[in-house]
C-alpha cells in the first residue's frame, strides 16, 4: 500500500509544480524540464508548509492532507490555464543524449528503491525521524524534544535538529499504507533524475545545444550516483550500493543539491527574462533546499549573499531579486523558527563559526586529535603538542576531491575553467552571482570544516566533505555552460536536431 | 575549444555512473532487492594471532585436564578460515599446559565433541555449520562455542536456546542493522511491551569497550519505533563516533554498576543462559529517572560488539525495583 501512496505523491507533486511554474512563454520548457522542475517544486512546497504547519502546531494527520489538496488545486489550476499556457518547446538534446539522460534517470530510480533502507544516515538521521513524525504527528515530540532533561536520561535521536523535508516526504508515504522501508524512499528516487533536467530549463536561455550539454555534464558526475566507485576494486563490483558512499537513497544530500540546483536555474532565467514568477519559483525551491538539510541553511546565504553582492554593479534586476529574496526568507522562517525549539547536538556552526575560530584554524590551529578515535578509546598515546595544522587536513582533504575523478569526473576542471569567463563578464549580473555561489560555497564548507568541533580526519573517514561539496554539482554545471555559451556565441546556433519532445 | 573537450570528456562519465547503476541494480537483484548478509565482505578473525592461547585460557581458571574440540577441515581440503599450522601451534601451547586437544580434521563433530569443555570453529565445514547444536550441548561436558571466524552467522540464537554460550571473534563487515539475533530480540520487545509504553536501557555490566558496533541502543531505538527509549546522556551517546567514545568513559567513571548488585533471574525471558543476565538492582539516580519518564520496563544490556540474546534482559519496572528494595533491606 505504501508503494501506491509514493507514487501518489510523486503525482500530486508534480501536479503541484506544474500549477505554481510561470506559463512556458514566460518560461519556455520541454516536457521533460518541466516535469523535472515540477516534482522539485511540489515536493519544495511540500516539506516548506508542512514545516510551516509543524511551528502552527499542526500535526502529521492534519497536514497529510495538504499536498493532495495542493496536487488537485494545481491539477484543476493548469487546467483552467491551459489556453494561456502556451506550448512545450522542444527538447534541448538529440535522441541519443536522451536516451542517455532517460537511461540515467530510469537507472538512479531503480537503483534508489532496490533496496530497502540501508545505511547509517538515511536509517538513522532521516527515516527514525520521520517514523516519529509518523506515530507522534510532529516534530515537536518528546521523542525529539526529550533528547535532553535535567536528570540526564533522555530520548536518543541522532540529529534532532536536522530539517524535516525528508522525514516529512517519508512520513506522508507511510501514513495510511505503513512504515515500509523501501516504498518510503519512492519520492527520494527522484533527485538526480530531477537535477539534469533543472540544469537544462536554466541553460536554455543560452542555447538549447547549452541546455544539452549541461544536462549531459550533470547526470555524467558520478557523485550524484556514489562516491569512489569502485570501491574495493574491480573484483568487488557486487559491493556497488552497499557502502556508506551511495548517494542515492534515503539521505538528503542528493535532495540538497537537486533543490538548489533548481533554485539556481529558475533564478538564471528569472533574471534573463526578468520574470518575477519564475523568481518566486526559485525563492521556493531555495525554501525547499532549506527544508532538506543543515547545510541549505548555509546555501540559501551564500545564494543570497551573492545576490545581493550583484547589486553593487548594475544591472540590478531588483525587479526579480526582491521578491526572490522575500520569499525565500518567507519560506526559510518556518525551519528556523522550528530548529529554535529542538535540541542540538555540538554539531552548531553558527555558534562554531566565530571569527576568533576562523582566525585560530587559518592561523595554524591544531588538529583536535584529543577527540579522535583512537585517542577517546585511549587506543594509543596522543601527541597533542605536535598534531597537524587542520588547515593543511582541510586543503588537503578538499584538493583530494577536485582530483578524485571516480567520484567527480572532471566537473572541477570545468568549473575552474569557466571562471575566467565568468570574470570576462561580471557585467552581468547571473554571471556574478553564478560564480560567487561556486567559490563562496566552497569556501563556505571549506570554513565549516576549517572549525568543525569534531575530529577531522574522523569525520573524512565518513565521507565529508564530498557529501557537501555534491550540493554544489548543479550551480558548477550552470557556471559551466554559461562560460561555453558565451564562447559560443559568435558561433553558428547548434548543429544537431533538438527532438521533439 | 578547450571548453568544449572538457565538456566531452567529462561527459564520458556517464559510463562510469552507468557500471555503478547497472552494478547496484543487478547486485540487488542477485540477492532477491533485499539487503543480504552474504553481499559483504567475508567476516575476519579480528584479535590478532589465532593461535594464542589467551581466549581459551580466559575460560579455565586451571587448564589442566580440561578439553578441546577444534573443528578443522581435514588437510589438503578446500575451507576459509584458520591455517592448520595456526591451529597445530594453538594445540601445541594448550597440550603443554595440560589441555586435551581433539582436531576434528573434517570428521563428524558430535562423536569428539563427548566431554569436551570447549568447541572451537575454526573452518565453514558446511558440516560444521549445520551442526545440531542441542545435539551438541548434549554431549559436551561444558558450554562454551568459540567461532574464530564467524561462520556460525545466524546460529547464535538457535546455540542460546540449547544452553550454549557462543562467542564470535570476528569483525563483520555487515551493518549492524541486519543482525539476525538483533531482529529475534526486536520481536521479542515488541511482544512483550505494549506500543507507548516507556524502556529504560541500563547497562548491567561495566562497559569494556568502545567499539561502535557495541551501539545496539540506535537500530533498538529505530526499529522500536512506536515506543519510547530511554539512555543515559543519549546527546553524547547517540552522536558522532568521537562523542560515543566520550560517552562510554562518561559511563565508566559514573559506574552505576559498582554501586548495585547482580542479580541472577531464574527464568530468563528469552535467553536460555541463565547465568549470563545483565541484572541488577537499580541506582536512586536510575528509579527517579524511571519515574520522572514514566517508563514501564528496564532493559539491560552487556555493551559488546555481537549482539547476542543473553547479553540482554528486559525487566518490569516494579521487578527491578523489587530486586533493588529486596537487596537494601
Amino acid at each position: 500500500m505504501s508503494f501506491v501512496f509514493g507514487i501518489l505523491l510523486v503525482v500530486l507533486s508534480t501536479l503541484t509544480g506544474r500549477a505554481l511554474l510561470p506559463n512556458r512563454q514566460r518560461l519556455s520548457r520541454s516536457l521533460w524540464e518541466e516535469l523535472g522542475l515540477a516534482y522539485l517544486l511540489g515536493t519544495a512546497f511540500t516539506v516548506v508548509v508542512m514545516t510551516a504547519g509543524f511551528l502552527g502546531g499542526m500535526e502529521l494527520g492534519l497536514l497529510w492532507w495538504i499536498p493532495l489538496l495542493a496536487g488537485i488545486a494545481g491539477f484543476v489550476l493548469d487546467r483552467r490555464r491551459a489556453a494561456t499556457l502556451g506550448g512545450l518547446a522542444p527538447a534541448p538534446w538529440n535522441r541519443t543524449t536522451g536516451i542517455a539522460l532517460g537511461v540515467m534517470a530510469l537507472g538512479s530510480f531503480l537503483a534508489t528503491i532496490a533496496l530497502p533502507l540501508n545505511e547509517f544516515d538515511p536509517i538513522y538521521h532521516f527515516a527514525y525521524r520521520g517514523k516519529v513524525l509518523l506515530f507522534d504527528g510532529t516534530p515537536l515530540s518528546e521523542a525529539i524534544t526529550g533528547m535532553i532533561h535535567a536528570d540526564g536520561y533522555g530520548r536518543m535521536v541522532t540529529h534532532p535538529n536536522y530539517p524535516f523535508g525528508v522525514p516529512i516526504l517519508e512520513a506522508w508515504v507511510a501514513k495510511w499504507g505503513g512504515w515500509n522501508d523501501r516504498w518510503v524512499q519512492l519520492p527520494l528516487a527522484l533527485w538526480a533524475a530531477c537535477l539534469p533536467m533543472a540544469v537544462a530549463c536554466g541553460l536554455r536561455a543560452y542555447s538549447a545545444r547549452a541546455a544539452s550539454l549541461g544536462a549531459l555534464l550533470a547526470a555524467a558526475t558520478p557523485m550524484l550516483y556514489t562516491a569512489d566507485f569502485p570501491v574495493d576494486g574491480w573484483g568487488n563490483l557486487s559491493l556497488a550500493g552497499l557502502g556508506g558512499e551511495m548517494m542515492l537513497g534515503g539521505g538528503a544530500d542528493l535532495a540538497v543539491a537537486a533543490m538548489f540546483t533548481a533554485a539556481c536555474a529558475l533564478l538564471l532565467r528569472a533574471y534573463h527574462s526578468s520574470d518575477r514568477r519564475t523568481a518566486l519559483c526559485a525563492a521556493l525551491a531555495l525554501g525547499g533546499t532549506v527544508m532538506m538539510k543543515n547545510e541549505g541553511l548555509a546555501l540559501a546565504g551564500v545564494l543570497l549573499l551573492a545576490t545581493f553582492l550583484g547589486l553593487i554593479v548594475p544591472p540590478r534586476h531588483t525587479k526579480v531579486l526582491l521578491p526572490f529574496a522575500a520569499v525565500a526568507v518567507l519560506a526559510i522562517l518556518p525551519w528556523v523558527g522550528l530548529r529554535a525549539q529542538l535540541p542540538a547536538i555540538d554539531e552548531n556552526y553558527s555558534e562554531q563559526m566565530t571569527v576568533e575560530n576562523v582566525l585560530h584554524y587559518l592561523g595554524g590551529g591544531r588538529e583536535l586529535v584529543e577527540k579522535s578515535p583512537e585517542a577517546v578509546s585511549n587506543r594509543s598515546e596522543i601527541d597533542i603538542e605536535n598534531a597537524p595544522a587542520r588547515i593543511g587536513l582541510v586543503a588537503d582533504a578538499f584538493l583530494e576531491e577536485f582530483l578524485d575523478w571516480r567520484s567527480w569526473g572532471i566537473l572541477w576542471f570545468l568549473a575552474l575553467a569557466a571562471l575566467p569567463y565568468s570574470l570576462k563578464r561580471l557585467k552581468s549580473a547571473e554571471h556574478r552571482w553564478l560564480a560567487m555561489v561556486v567559490v563562496g560555497g566552497v569556501t563556505l564548507y571549506f570554513l565549516i570544516l576549517l572549525v568543525t568541533p569534531w575530529n577531522f580526519p574522523s569525520l573524512r573517514q565518513k565521507g565529508i566533505p564530498e557529501r557537501l561539496l555534491v550540493h554544489l554539482v548543479g550551480p558548477m554545471v550552470l557556471l559551466f555552460g554559461t562560460a561555453r555559451a558565451l564562447g559560443q556565441s559568435k558561433e553558428d546556433e547548434p548543429s544537431e536536431e533538438p527532438a521533439q519532445s | 575549444m578547450v571548453m568544449s573537450w572538457l565538456g566531452r570528456l567529462h561527459g564520458a562519465f556517464l559510463l562510469w555512473g552507468l557500471l555503478f547503476l547497472g552494478a547496484s541494480i543487478l547486485g540487488a537483484a542477485g540477492a532477491g532487492f533485499a539487503p543480504d548478509r552474504d553481499r559483504y565482505l567475508d567476516p575476519e578473525f579480528q584479535h590478532g594471532n589465532a593461535g594464542r592461547p589467551r581466549y581459551v585460557f580466559n575460560l579455565f581458571q586451571d587448564p589442566r585436564g580440561r578439553s578441546i574440540l577444534i573443528l578443522d577441515a581435514e588437510e589438503g581440503a578446500d575451507f576459509r578460515g584458520v591455517e592448520h599450522a595456526v591451529l597445530a601451534r594453538l594445540e601445541k601451547v594448550l597440550s603443554e599446559r595440560g589441555m586435551t586437544v581433539i582436531r576434528s580434521a573434517g570428521r563428524d563433530a558430535l562423536p569428539l565433541a563427548k566431554d569436551v569443555d570447549l568447541v572451537l570453529l575454526s573452518c565453514d565445514l558446511q558440516k560444521y555449520l549445520d551442526l545440531d547444536l542441542t545435539a551438541l550441548a548434549d554431549a559436551m561436558r561444558g558450554r562454551y562455542l568459540y567461532d574464530y571466524g564467524g561462520f556460525w552467522g545466524e546460529q547464535q540464537t538457535a546455540a542460546d536456546q540449547a544452553g550454549l554460550a557462543m562467542i564470535n571473534f570476528a569483525r563483520r563487515y555487515w551493518p549492524h542493522w541486519l543482525d539476525p539475533d538483533l531482529e529475534i530480540y526486536v520481536e521479542h520487545i515488541k511482544e512483550q511491551v505494549p506500543e507507548g509504553d516507556g524502556i529504560l536501557m541500563l547497562p548491567g555490566r561495566s562497559m569494556n569497550n568502545s567499539l561502535t558496533r557495541s551501539r545496539w541502543f540506535l537500530p533498538l531505538n529505530q526499529k522500536l519505533a512506536g515506543h519510547r527509549l530511554y539512555l543515559w546522556n543519549p546527546q553524547l551517546g547517540t552522536s558522532f563516533v568521537t562523542e560515543y567514545f566520550e560517552w562510554v568513559q562518561a559511563y565508566k567513571e559514573k559506574a552505576p554498576w559498582d554501586q548495585t548488585r547482580q542479580v541472577t533471574v531464574p527464568q530468563r525471558s528469552l535467553s536460555a543462559l541463565t547465568d549470563f543476565a545483565p541484572t541488577r538492582t537499580l541506582t536512586a539516580e536510575e528509579i527517579a529517572a524511571a519515574e520522572t519518564h514514566h517508563v514501564q520496563w528496564i532493559l539491560f544490556w552487556s555493551h559488546q560488539p555481537d549482539f547476542r540474546i543473553a547479553d540482554w534482559e528486559l525487566v518490569p519496572l516494579e521487578t527491578a525495583i523489587a530486586w533493588t528494595e529486596e537487596a537494601g533491606s
